[in-house]
């Protein structure tokens, strides 16, 4: 049986991560064919220290999460596990994240290919931003155990997203694209393959994306994420700033009639370009484009 | 391991500009208190010459000012220009943002509450104006984010500015609390569902 690290997964077509400021697009019949959801923004965490129950669920996003629950497929792109970070993997949200799976059904989940958590004076803390490791030979089999550990857990599939770096370590052990294989084989887990990501990391370390996309292994692509971006200084930043720049599309195009294991193609937007990127008009621009993409090919 | 360092010093690179420009400088001396190997020693000492490295210290900024400028912002306009000390000053002191809101807010009003009582914020205004605002705007904050039926939901405030006068001169551009009367105030604020009532117990005698 060939390779597919989505297992039973169903083929959901084209999805949105969901917002609050895009609510009304969310909701309205048609317009979607999933959600994906970031579950840290519908909880309150506590932290480890929290004297009551650590997670919490905020009313106003779970109950859009009730809405969804009965009428669309909803997969989970986690930010709190921070899956490479050096420390050991926090056993309460992982708790919540496999209370959450059994709650709402996820047909997945991801989370990063970075670290967010690390150590402090007082113990562990947020890095404030999430940043990438080096891809050694070491640094592999740790994230791989903690992917394996995950799944385990959850009982969930679980992707791994592509991250946007702006550095580049010299001296690694891996290319990109080898490292990200080699973790998918070794731990099991799937590709979330950001094509914003790896287009921002294209424009800023000067290589060409299609070089990159021949050398990843497409049968671990289960999601795909489409975003736009804006500079920063000199840097082309994932700020998820409205549209996909055209560069994407293109991506797009080259990548979905390759990746054969593909479930869905998410649209990542920040609530603060809702207004500029034409609201719910300028949503469904980028929605229709994704879906004859993926009527075409998928 | 020597992984954990590693994301240590880097995360503290990306906490701290004037880190980065150490380790550009004097890297064997600004690295001293990291138990690196070699390799990572090379890697940190390459990031910190790239122009990415730029646009993460960025990205952290803005990530770590958001809940201050969300939540807090009427304790901004109080600081006004002293905002940008106050932040340096606060970051170099905690270079861990708790992505707690809650918590964040709260800790960086206990850091800066302290500041105003050692007199060290440099301000044109009565640092006992900018503890009032920050006084009600934090109480207010956390009995907003805290969950239904946990925690307090009432609190307390002993101020020494009448409150509804110090909140419109707060809310005025340039902030001006010159005429804002000073006294023995005491401010009840207390949850209602999703809103906060605010009562005023004591009116300054």
């Amino acid at each position: 049986m060939p390779y597919d690290p989505g297992g039973d997964a169903p083929r959901l077509g084209v999805g949105m991560m969901y917002t609050i400021a895009a609510d009304r697009f969310a909701r309205s019949a048609g317009s979607l064919d999933y959600w994906a959801i970031t579950p840290d923004m519908f909880w309150i965490d506590g932290g480890a220290t929290s004297i009551g129950p650590r997670f919490s669920d905020l009313p106003q996003w779970v109950n859009a999460l009730e809405w969804a629950h009965d009428r669309l497929p909803i997969v989970a792109h986690h930010i709190g596990l921070s899956i490479a970070s050096a420390q050991a993997l926090d056993e309460a949200y992982l708790d919540q994240m496999a209370a959450w799976c059994a709650r709402w059904r996820y047909p997945w989940i991801s989370d990063h290919l970075s670290f967010a958590q690390v150590e402090g004076p007082t113990g562990i803390g947020a890095a404030g931003i999430a940043l990438p490791v080096p891809y050694d030979i070491d640094v592999l089999e740790w994230i791989a155990d903690r992917i394996v550990a995950t799944t385990l857990r959850t009982g969930s599939a679980f992707l791994l997203e592509n991250p946007a770096r702006y550095i580049d370590y010299p001296e690694q052990d891996y290319g990109e694209a080898e490292f990200i294989n080699r973790l998918c084989e070794k731990s099991g887990g799937g590709l979330l393959l950001d094509l914003h990501n790896l287009h921002c990391n294209a424009v800023n370390h000067r290589f060409d994306e299609l070089d990159w996309l021949e050398a990843i292994n497409l049968d671990n692509v289960v999601e795909i994420h489409i975003a736009g971006g804006a500079m920063i200084g000199d840097i082309y930043a994932d700020s998820h700033a409205g549209a996909c720049p055209e560069r994407v599309w293109d991506l797009l195009e080259s990548v979905v009639p390759r990746a054969r294991n593909l479930r869905g193609i998410t649209f990542e937007f920040h609530d603060s370009y809702f207004d500029k990127m034409g609201g719910d008009a300028g949503i469904a621009v980028e929605i229709g484009r994704a879906r004859d993409i993926w009527a075409r090919y998928a | 391991m020597s992984l954990v360092a590693f994301q240590t010093a880097l995360a503290d690179l990306v906490a701290s500009p004037t880190m980065c420009l150490a380790v550009r400088d004097k890297p064997d001396h600004a690295l001293a208190d990291y138990d690196l190997d070699a390799r990572e020693r090379r890697r940190l000492v390459a990031v910190v010459w790239q122009r990415g490295m730029s646009a993460n210290c960025t990205v952290y900024r803005a990530t770590r000012v958001t809940p201050l400028y969300t939540l807090l912002p009427l304790t901004v306009a109080a600081l006004g220009e002293a905002m940008t000390a106050e932040l340096d000053d606060y970051w170099a002191a905690t270079a861990r943002m708790d992505v707690h809101f809650d918590i964040e807010i709260s800790r960086f009003a206990a850091h800066l509450r302290a500041r105003l009582e050692s007199g060290v914020v440099r301000t044109p205004h009565d640092p006992r104006t900018i503890a009032d605002v920050l006084a009600i705007e934090i109480a207010g904050e956390l009995l907003r984010l805290t969950p239904a039926g946990q925690g307090p939901k009432e609190r307390t405030l002993e101020l020494t500015h009448e409150p509804i006068a110090l909140l419109g001169a707060v809310s005025t551009d340039p902030v001006d609390f010159t005429t804002v009367p000073f006294g023995r105030y005491v401010l009840i604020i207390r949850k209602n569902g999703r809103s906060l009532q605010y009562l005023l117990a004591s009116d300054g005698r």
